[in-house]
């Protein structure tokens, strides 16, 4: 067999489709995506269709403003494919690959998890792409009826696009789930839920919260706007790059950390986001949105397995002056729920800087809302560490607490609105987000006060539970310390 | 001495409760073919993901080419080829496309890529089949594309779950051929089969598991012929005349075992490892006037071998000692 022919055999010779510089996850997927049912009827789909509405516009042009309908239309389709089809197709991306077991296959290539699931990603987002560059011919056309607004258009479709990647980007990182309620319910639900938020966010209350048609609001003239559509959009963007840590966490091997990128990456991002916000917008957007942010970290390095293998940490195991900082750093970024913890505890930390340091924190809804929304990601934490031996899927079981205590707040709520017996949401307090419902009953001394035990109490009680774990990893160094020193 | 392919270590591996493997250990040597046997659920599949470094082990060690499994996923991963009984196809794929996609994630680049690609559908005969989808494979083909996958970066060691599953007398027949191939070349295969036979033909060893635990670790002529299980050798005696002639001869000479009374004679076992005893048995026989026309040494199928050995454990007998190697 390894006896070599000096030439190809003629069905292979002209075999060579793509560059050997693209990654070959994007290679299989767009050969692969581009010939699927549903990707094929959506882009002979909406020709059809947009192709319609020029005509009919045509023949309808003497009836004013045609060129705005035309342009809703268009868009209205594009938005539809880019935000709904294309993310959707995301939530069997990996899950696929796990079912069919090549996903074994592929992780005993040269491919690390990362790959494989950015390479999904990329594939989905350049068909989204394709979709994309042929509405263009369809503004030119539409350019002839007159009243376009080319920029603003412009801006739209560059908005959704950046949406759509981020929406796919959640889907595919989710599809590494094993839960179906997670795969597939979350996004459904989600999606709507993030394009209500996100019109909402850009086209009310960036105007100061009067209605205006989508060209008034992508001229970029509104400096408050400008700055709320980047928060978005750098929002937008980390949030598409955590799912997509997320599902590549979700199948990498014990082998492989993926924690320490990624928890630097959203250090990073959590400080920016609080130090431009606070210096340029609003501090009290500064500590909303950090503590969002510190909300989306908690399900991810709260939810991580706690093992991995001696190789992990081996950069971290230096000499000399920088041991110490490499040994204090690796209790924040090694893989695993017990450093997640510090790591959490440091994140909440700054959030609480913000809060103390600014008016942030003497408006009692930001205060309650942030160190709610802070308490209420460990909560879950806590009862995983309690029922440790039957919780399989972490992140799943996390997410159920959540969806369970929403469910039973939005009961009692209701049967409180209606008894009119509002006390009764005290009784609430320890539920992830109960304190949502006493906000206005307390003053910001209490909020401080009560918010700021419980999220002690729970702290220090997972990190009881993660004490033996820090013993293990003790062991783990000293032998990866054992074994390069016999490798020198 | 040059260090085994494969070295496993005191390996348990338990999902929850279940202990699926249990305190296995074993060697196999370079360029050898070694057969893995056990019955459904005996713990094949996850002894092989964990030597795959698909899996890890609860307890214990494996080492491909001296490199741990855990530690070194890498390292292992560039030196096995890995082929599970089954593995999904992708939809819209031609058998060019899917070795193509494997190559590249190897790391293959330009013209090296679509050589190695040749080489492997060549060896495979799957050049007809370049451009056939995929998923529009027979189980053979499809045996033989997943060969071809496996073979893409020439792995040293390859690692073969139930390749024969499935698959008609023709294609089984190819596969034992390429697999023999393979070995020729100096490459260490470790396979898992339920073909005892096939196995016996092409393995240099057999590794029994039963409930997790290895019961027996030899090669398949030892097994045939009875050794490494119970000590000595069956022989199937004819004589002329009455055949209870033979037992009552038998129970006179305690190194002899009568084992069943046939038509003209009857088995036995003569408990000695030494083969000239056989000799020395049938010289006896003669001198003490047995009239034999027949005197032959039975060789046992494997399958049959298995069965006893899984009968021994299952009568609590002790498992015949393991060998530190093959």
């Amino acid at each position: 067999m390894n006896a070599e022919t000096e030439t190809l055999h003629p069905s292979l010779a002209n075999k060579a489709d793509f560059s050997d510089k693209i990654n070959p996850m994007i290679v299989k997927e767009l050969r692969q995506g581009l010939r699927t049912r549903t990707f094929i009827s959506l882009f002979v789909g909406l020709q059809v269709l947009l192709s319609l509405v020029i005509f009919i516009s045509a023949g309808a042009s003497f009836y004013g403003d045609a060129g705005g309908k035309i342009s809703g239309v268009i868009l209205f389709f594009f938005t539809l494919a880019a935000l709904l089809f294309q993310p959707l197709r995301g939530t069997s991306a990996v899950a696929n690959e796990i079912k069919q077991d090549t996903i074994d296959l592929m992780a005993l290539t040269k491919l690390n998890s990362w790959k494989i699931v950015f390479g999904k990603w990329l594939s989905l987002v350049s068909q989204t792409a394709l979709l994309f560059v042929t509405v263009v011919p369809y503004l030119v056309l539409r350019y002839f009826f007159g009243g376009m607004e080319l920029i603003a258009e412009l801006m739209y479709l560059v908005t959704l696009f950046i949406f759509s990647m981020a929406l796919t980007a959640i889907t595919v990182g989710l599809s590494a789930n094993k839960m179906p309620l997670i795969r597939l319910i979350l996004p459904i639900i989600g999606i709507p839920m993030f394009l209500m938020m996100t019109v909402q966010m850009i086209t009310f209350s960036s105007m100061g919260g009067r209605s205006s048609s989508f060209t008034e609001v992508f001229d970029f003239t509104d400096p408050d706007f400008v700055w709320g559509y980047l928060g978005v959009i750098s929002f937008t963007i980390y949030l598409g790059y955590y799912f997509l840590e997320m599902g590549a966490t979700a199948i990498a091997p014990m082998a492989e950390n993926r924690a320490t990128r990624k928890r630097i990456i959203g250090l990073i991002a959590l400080v920016i986001t609080l130090t431009v916000f606070t210096i340029f917008v609003d501090e009290d957007v500064a500590a909303v949105l950090g503590s969002i942010i510190c909300f989306l970290i908690s399900l991810d390095v709260l939810t991580e397995r706690k093992e991995f293998t001696q190789s992990v940490t081996q950069p971290f195991l230096k000499k000399g002056a920088l041991r110490i900082l490499a040994k204090t750093s690796s209790r924040l970024l090694y893989p695993g729920w017990p450093t997640g913890l510090l790591f959490y505890g440091l994140c909440s930390f700054l959030v609480v800087g913000v809060l103390s340091f600014t008016n942030a924190g003497r408006d009692d809804d930001i205060l309650g809302f942030c160190l709610v929304t802070l308490y209420s990601a460990l909560v879950p934490c806590l009862l995983a560490r309690l029922f440790e031996s039957k919780i399989k899927n972490l992140l799943s079981f996390h997410i159920i607490i959540w969806i369970c205590s929403v469910i039973i707040l939005s009961l009692v709520g209701m049967a409180g609105g209606i008894l009119g017996q509002d006390e009764i949401f005290h009784l609430l307090i320890p539920l992830p987000f109960g304190g949502y419902l006493t906000i206005d009953s307390l003053d910001i001394e209490s909020i401080w006060g009560i918010y700021l035990c419980l999220y002690f109490i729970m702290w220090l009680a997972c990190f009881v539970k993660a004490l033996p774990v820090f013993a293990r990893y003790r062991q783990l160094e000293a032998s990866a310390k054992a074994a390069l020193e016999n490798d020198d | 001495m040059s260090s085994p392919a494969i070295r496993v270590q005191n390996l348990h591996r338990y999902f929850d409760q279940l202990r699926a493997v249990s305190g296995v250990s074993f060697e196999i040597p370079s360029g050898s073919v070694c057969g893995f046997v056990g019955a459904n659920g005996a713990g094949k599949t996850t002894t092989m993901r964990i030597l795959a470094s698909l899996d890890y082990p609860t307890i214990g060690t494996a080492e491909i080419c001296g490199h741990d499994i855990v530690n070194y996923p890498a390292k292992v991963r560039s030196l096995i080829g890995w082929m599970p009984d089954h593995f999904g196809k992708y939809d819209h794929m031609t058998v060019f496309e899917y070795l193509d996609f494997y190559c590249r994630a190897l790391g293959y680049r330009g013209k090296e890529r679509l050589m190695r690609i040749q080489e492997v559908m060549e060896f495979t005969d799957l050049i007809p089949l370049t451009d056939r989808l995929s998923d529009k494979l027979s189980k053979g083909m499809t045996q033989r594309l997943g060969l071809g996958r496996a073979l893409l970066h020439d792995p040293q060691v390859l690692i073969m779950d139930e390749p024969a599953a499935g698959l008609d007398p023709k294609a089984r027949v190819e596969l034992k051929h390429l697999i023999r191939v393979l070995a020729d070349e100096g490459k260490t295969i470790f396979i898992s089969s339920h073909i005892l036979s096939e196995l016996g033909e092409m393995c240099d060893s057999l590794l029994f598991i039963n409930n997790g635990q290895i019961v027996h670790h030899g090669d398949s002529e030892s097994l045939k012929h009875g050794t490494g299980l119970q000590e000595g050798f069956i022989y199937d005696v004819q004589i002329l005349g009455e055949a209870q002639a033979l037992s009552d001869w038998a129970v006179l000479h305690p190194k002899v075992e009568f084992m069943e009374q046939r038509k003209h004679g009857g088995r036995i076992r003569i408990t000695s490892q030494d083969p000239s005893k056989s000799a020395e048995v049938l010289r006896m026989m003669l001198k003490d006037g047995l009239q034999v026309i027949e005197f032959h040494r039975e060789e046992r199928n494997l399958e049959d071998a298995f069965i006893d050995i899984l009968g021994q454990l299952e009568s609590n007998q002790t498992p015949p000692p393991l060998p530190a190697t093959v």
